[in-house]
């Protein structure tokens, strides 16, 4: 069970919806942080459109962490996302090569090492969520399965079909899958970040 | 290596269930041949992306948050809807409604849903997934492509279509080019012209935009008032791909 630490009882709560994915918690975080980061993220080369997509993925990192295990909040949680979706934008203002337009004051919190890594390979991540998103009901359900560690005699029964039939379907679609991400005109750029 | 045999030695070495000395030939492999290194990484990156079912629910419910986020503060207008009218004039709009609705259904009864009607009922153009992310800013994002993008967004099918159809001269290659300029076309009720494109996606079998293409071909075909082609199309969409369900409802209103 994961033990989630926040000094701010009302930060507490909304940690504590996130993890089921409760959308009234969702929803309430949008409305304590978005605004912030909309603004930050208009004051540095970038548009309203970039500060909700980094805010999202900013709360899918965000969401991982608490999935994996024991959290704790040093800060407010309005500033842990504020710092995480600034690390995002700035990362994406190198690899583009655009100018940040005010030089922010150095924030004290640093950000957990798993959190770095995730916010790293967010960029890549939603590639994969975009291309994972194009396959059929079918494929998607077969790869879920197979992602999870499921057999693939316990995936055939789950759809009513034989285990040869969900070897070769699993093949084609992660093939479908793996071949439109390496297709994908932003794929080589991300690979060389 | 076959394709499948690739695959399968990858997902036996990432889930560390390889014999010793499978492993120690596949690692001296994997040293030698950089393109099967990336392809190892790329395996495990997906998997560890995609794998636990609570984050695409949660994925879901991010994507309904930020609807309704944007609803309410990107467009204040877009909140009061047509319940601000006064009740008497909300009572005459939903009667007049009912009363259009009554009459297309007593004109439209006695004949059969043509190819058009059945087209307008289910064409919609599909969405824009092309650099969807922040498209004016990336980098490898040519000012063309940014416009096709753009005029395809704003429903300007007319230049969309000419853009695409530009870009291609460029970039041959990439079919998702072809399928934009397709749906451009049949957005301008252009059926013609989209056909030999999806057919042309069709043929060459790409990893994106299959199901898609098999799919608008069928509803040009319609739009066309072909409806044996239409339908051949339409049985060809297997169950679980892309607008089955909507297929299949096709194929019984034409029967």
């Amino acid at each position: 069970m994961t033990m989630i630490k926040a000094a701010n009882s009302d930060d507490h709560q909304l940690l504590e919806g996130i993890l089921p994915g409760r959308s009234p918690a969702i929803e309430a975080v949008y409305e304590l942080a978005l605004p912030a980061v909309i603004q930050w993220v208009k004051e540095n080369n970038g548009s309203e459109v970039d500060a909700r997509d980094i805010f999202q993925e900013a709360l899918i990192a965000l969401f991982r962490k608490l999935e994996k295990g024991d959290f704790t909040l040093t800060c407010t949680l309005k500033s842990f996302i504020r710092i995480m979706c600034r690390n995002l934008w700035l990362s994406r203002l190198r690899n583009k090569n655009r100018q940040c337009s005010s030089l922010e004051e150095v924030e004290l919190v640093d950000l957990d090492i798993d959190i770095e890594s995730r916010l790293e390979q967010s960029e890549k991540e939603q590639l994969f969520f975009k291309h994972f998103d194009l396959l059929g009901e079918k494929c998607r359900k077969i790869l879920q399965y197979f992602f999870d560690k499921m057999p693939l005699k316990q995936i055939a029964a789950k759809l009513d079909t034989s285990e040869n039939y969900i070897k070769k379907r699993k093949f084609v679609c992660k093939e479908k899958l793996i071949k439109a991400i390496q297709t994908d005109p932003n794929f080589a750029e991300l690979s060389n970040q | 290596m076959e394709e499948q045999e690739k695959y399968d030695l990858i997902e036996q070495y990432l889930s560390g269930k390889m014999e010793k000395a499978a492993q120690l030939d596949f690692e001296n492999q994997l040293k030698s041949n950089s393109a099967l290194q990336q392809e190892v990484v790329l395996h495990r990156q997906v998997e560890e992306s995609l794998k636990g079912e609570g984050i695409h629910d949660f994925r879901a419910k991010l994507k309904k948050a930020d609807q309704k986020w944007e609803t309410k503060h990107s467009n204040p207008k877009a909140s009061t809807p047509i319940f601000s009218l006064p009740i008497r004039r909300l009572l005459l709009v939903a009667a007049s409604f009912l009363l259009l609705v009554l009459a297309y259904n007593f004109f439209d009864s006695s004949s059969n849903q043509g190819g058009t009607n059945l087209y307008a009922q289910h064409f919609t153009p599909y969405k824009m997934v092309l650099n969807q992310r922040s498209s004016s800013n990336a980098p490898n994002t040519s000012p063309a492509l940014t416009q096709a993008i753009e005029a395809y967004e704003q429903k300007d099918f007319a230049t969309a279509a000419q853009a695409f159809a530009t870009l291609q001269q460029e970039s041959p290659k990439v079919l998702s080019l072809v399928f934009y300029q397709a749906i451009s076309e049949l957005s301008q009720q252009k059926p013609q012209t989209a056909i030999p494109l999806l057919k042309n996606i069709l043929a060459q079998a790409p990893p994106l935009f299959v199901e898609q293409s098999q799919w608008y071909l069928a509803l040009a075909y319609l739009q066309m008032e072909d409806q044996g082609a239409a339908q051949k199309e339409l049985e060809k969409i297997v169950d679980g791909a892309f607008k089955y369900k909507e297929a299949q409802e096709i194929l019984r209103s034409m029967q």
